[in-house]
């Protein structure tokens, strides 16, 4: 199985170095949508798994 | 001869885990089966073409009075749980069948009930081929929004998405979709979900998608499990046929110079991978916090439960009988609410354990064993969560290096 035969991963670099105003004066990519919402989400609440433990999306329902 | 007990029944102790110091995070989503009978009959569907039968001697449409009886229940689970906020979520069979009227009751009875200091969010999936302006009229009435479920294409929607006769349900599909974007119903536009057929190209699907303007999109796994695979994808073997697929459009819409839509399962990966939590079941180790009110008000967990074998989702409570508190009790509503805790020992040592949480609970089903196993998808799913991890952070590491 896949999953057995992990890897070490590298490390993901900090995003916390890359501003709010740089990702701000990204462009309109999906990175760029994606670390807006990060940040947001990271400024915003405190404990993401339990915040969003509330909303977890019901895999074949609306969003 | 007994029967062997299956984890997480009769095998996770809920009163050892209070001990511990857990506790259950309370339901904050209710997904009404609104209608259990569908005008289409999808070849893949789990409601009707899978294990489980029960559809079989429920009402058709939710009566009224379980309706005002789940709207109470929901009241005071949210009272007890001083909740800020409830997702309901119409859902069948085909909700539309249940007619107009029914939507504009029982969207003043929940709003009636449930306490002023709690929003009520309501929304509804369905196959569109009755949303007509009538029915959008009362749906943006009653702010209901929607979400269509399509395939791509004509010819990759209509091979399994078709009336009984076997006439496909594009054509009808596409017209609900153009008068869902029209002012003023584009407010209720959630977007499309796609169930994957890897027969249809993978970025012609999501072009035919992208042509109705979706707010967001999803590609949603057949489901399967160990004990009766999916479509392509047999067990314990090490190819990676859906990952294939969804890395082609993963590369086709992360590439795009403006993002074109959203795509709710490669967003939460991306998510998790900066170190964020997920908003949907299918991926992460995010608490589910949603439960299930059948037609006949029985509550049950998640519906796709329906695709592991026959009653895989009841848990014999009511809302007539019991609150929503007692179905935060069971084992089998726990299991999916303890993290990490509830993956077996594979999942336990793996590299991307936290991202990918074992998949969708449903797939992780082994007739004999139960739930405490990797997803049936797993191979694939580590391919794509490598891929999108290591893309993501290629891109992050020259950002951070300029």
């Amino acid at each position: 199985m896949a999953g057995e035969t992990a890897s070490t991963p590298t490390a993901m670099p900090d995003v916390t170095r890359i501003s709010l105003d740089e990702v701000r004066a990204l462009d309109d990519s999906v990175l760029a949508h994606s670390l807006r919402r990060f940040q947001r989400e990271s400024r915003e609440v405190k404990d993401p798994i339990s915040a969003f433990g509330a909303f977890n999306q019901h895999s074949s329902s609306p969003w | 001869m007994a029967v062997p007990a299956e984890w997480p029944d009769q095998v996770l102790d809920v009163a050892e885990l209070r001990a511990g110091g857990w506790r259950p995070a309370p339901f904050r989503q209710f997904l009404f089966k609104v209608h259990s009978r569908c005008n289409l009959s999808c070849d893949y569907c789990y409601v009707y073409e899978m294990a489980d039968q029960s559809w079989r001697s429920r009402p058709a449409t939710m009566p009224a009075e379980v309706v005002s009886q789940a709207a109470m229940r929901i009241a005071e689970h949210v009272r007890r749980h001083d909740l800020d906020e409830v997702r309901i979520i119409l859902h069948g069979g085909e909700p539309l069948m249940a007619g107009p009227d029914f939507f504009a009751v029982l969207a003043a009875e929940l709003r009636q009930a449930i306490p002023p200091g709690c929003a009520v969010e309501l929304g509804m999936q369905t196959n569109a081929v009755l949303l007509s302006e009538r029915f959008l009229d009362v749906l943006l009435a009653n702010r209901i929004r929607v979400g269509v479920s399509l395939d791509g294409g004509r010819e990759a929607n209509d091979r399994h998405r078709a009336y009984a006769s076997g006439r496909g349900s594009y054509d009808l599909v596409a017209a609900a979709l153009r008068r869902l974007r029209t002012p003023p119903y584009d407010s209720l536009y959630t977007g499309i979900l796609c169930t994957i057929d890897l027969e249809n190209d993978p970025v012609e699907t999501y072009e035919a998608l992208l042509r109705f303007s979706p707010p967001s999109t999803d590609f949603l796994l057949p489901h399967g499990n160990w004990s009766c695979p999916p479509p392509g994808r047999p067990a314990a073997s090490a190819v990676t046929p859906y990952a294939d697929w969804l890395i082609a459009i993963f590369d086709r819409w992360y590439s795009a110079p403006a993002r074109e839509t959203g795509i709710r399962f490669f967003e939460e990966i991306i998510n998790l991978v900066l170190g964020g939590a997920s908003h949907v079941e299918s991926i992460g180790l995010t608490p589910v916090t949603l439960v299930v009110i059948e037609a006949d008000g029985s509550l049950e967990q998640v519906d796709s439960l329906k695709a592991a074998y026959d009653g895989a989702p009841a848990t014999g409570l009511s809302v007539f009988g019991n609150s929503f508190d007692d179905a935060l009790e069971l084992p089998a509503i726990a299991a999916r609410q303890v993290g990490a805790d509830g993956l077996c020992a594979t999942c336990q040592r793996c590299e991307v354990r936290d991202i990918c949480g074992a998949g969708l609970y449903p797939h992780r089903y082994r007739q004999g064993s139960g739930f405490l196993n990797p997803s049936v998808y797993c191979p694939d799913l580590l391919r794509l969560i490598r891929h999108i991890r290591d893309r993501v952070r290629a891109d992050i590491s020259e950002l951070v290096m300029t």
